[in-house]
């Protein structure tokens, strides 16, 4: 099970961002209590380690510039969600416009910087598994890696994406189903 | 959420989807998430990234408070001193008379104005006029003078 940071975590991280002498401190409590959460949720988004980790930088450079705009009506860590979802969102939107220039098939790319992926080593039935999910449509992919890796309540989910519960689920649902669907048609 | 409901929910929908081993292919290079905060704040420094300020912490030198100290003082002064030296209205003045009146109150009583004030109120008459129609001007400087003392001025 995957539980979110204490508030007494996010409280102490905070305080120490609201001081001048002790920004950096708090800054790097926040990349250290966050990194790894945040990590394997734009890698799971994105698929590759090289992009992953370009993501993830942008993103605490976006929470380093705009720490100050966070103004505690929601959890710490769904603000760091919602950025890290956004950069990784923005990043394949870029990549899609790119491959579209180029004349390629956006989801048939992504499969191959998958299967290029040093750092992407699966045994057959993982292998299937995120080849599924890398033909999920964006959003899809989103919410099934939410539910499905992460375990993300339902409710935490829709303040995070700002869709309804009901929605969250039928998509999740058919998710589901185009993953199992993409494996059983992929599997000798 | 426990892994049991997300278990459930999977079997609610007949699905074979593994739960257990479902993170397994995804890998990091060695030392990834070690070195990453020292990664960001050196990328932070080399691009020169500037954050704003946080809300309530801002913080001023001795030599800005000084400063500021000073500019106050001199408005609240200047303040002070265009206040004072305005007059004060007083509860018996008269009612406010117009141009007109004044003017027609002035000639009805000559004797209130020394000749060198009929002197003074006639050349700003003159500039007054001159500063919107220069013809109104010539005449009212000529229309006294003599058919010699035109000549003279030879225009």
């Amino acid at each position: 099970m995957r539980t979110a940071k204490t508030p007494d975590v996010e409280e102490q991280i905070l305080a120490l961002l609201r001081s001048e002498k002790t920004f950096e401190r708090g800054f790097r409590l926040l990349m250290n209590t966050y990194k790894e959460r945040l990590y394997w949720h734009i890698r799971r988004l994105v698929l590759t380690h090289e992009d992953a980790d370009d993501v993830l930088q942008n993103t605490f450079i976006k929470v380093y510039r705009g720490i100050e705009h966070f103004e505690g009506k929601s959890r710490l860590y769904t603000w760091l969600y919602r950025i890290a979802t956004n950069e990784a969102l923005s990043f394949l939107e870029s990549r899609r416009r790119h491959y579209a220039a180029a004349l390629e098939d956006g989801e048939h790319a992504l499969l191959q910087r998958l299967q290029g992926d040093a750092w992407f080593d699966a045994e057959k039935l993982q292998r299937r598994l995120y080849e599924a999910i890398a033909h999920l449509p964006e959003r899809q992919r989103l919410v099934f890696n939410l539910r499905y890796f992460e375990e993300m309540p339902y409710e935490e989910i829709s303040q995070l994406l700002n869709t309804t519960v009901g929605a969250l689920k039928a998509s999740f649902h058919h998710a589901v189903k185009k993953v199992e669907t993409y494996i059983a048609e992929h599997t000798e | 959420m426990s892994q049991e409901n997300i278990r459930e929910e999977l079997a609610g929908l007949g699905s074979t989807l593994p739960v257990e081993g479902r993170e397994e292919g995804l890998h990091v290079p060695k030392g990834y998430f070690e070195q990453l905060e020292d990664r960001v704040l050196q990328r932070i420094a080399a691009e020169g990234i500037q954050r704003a300020p946080l809300k309530g912490t801002l913080r001023l030198s001795a030599r800005q408070i000084l400063s500021w100290a000073a500019v106050a003082a001199v408005l609240i002064g200047s303040i002070w001193l265009i206040r004072s030296s305005q007059p004060a209205a007083s509860p018996t003045a008269l009612p406010a008379l117009t141009a007109e009146e004044a003017a027609a109150y002035l000639q009805e009583h000559p004797d209130l104005i020394r000749p060198e004030e009929w002197d003074a109120a006639l050349i700003e008459e003159v500039d007054a006029a001159a500063a919107w129609d220069t013809s109104v001007s010539w005449e009212l400087l000529l229309r006294d003078w003599t058919a010699e003392e035109l000549e003279q001025l030879e225009l």
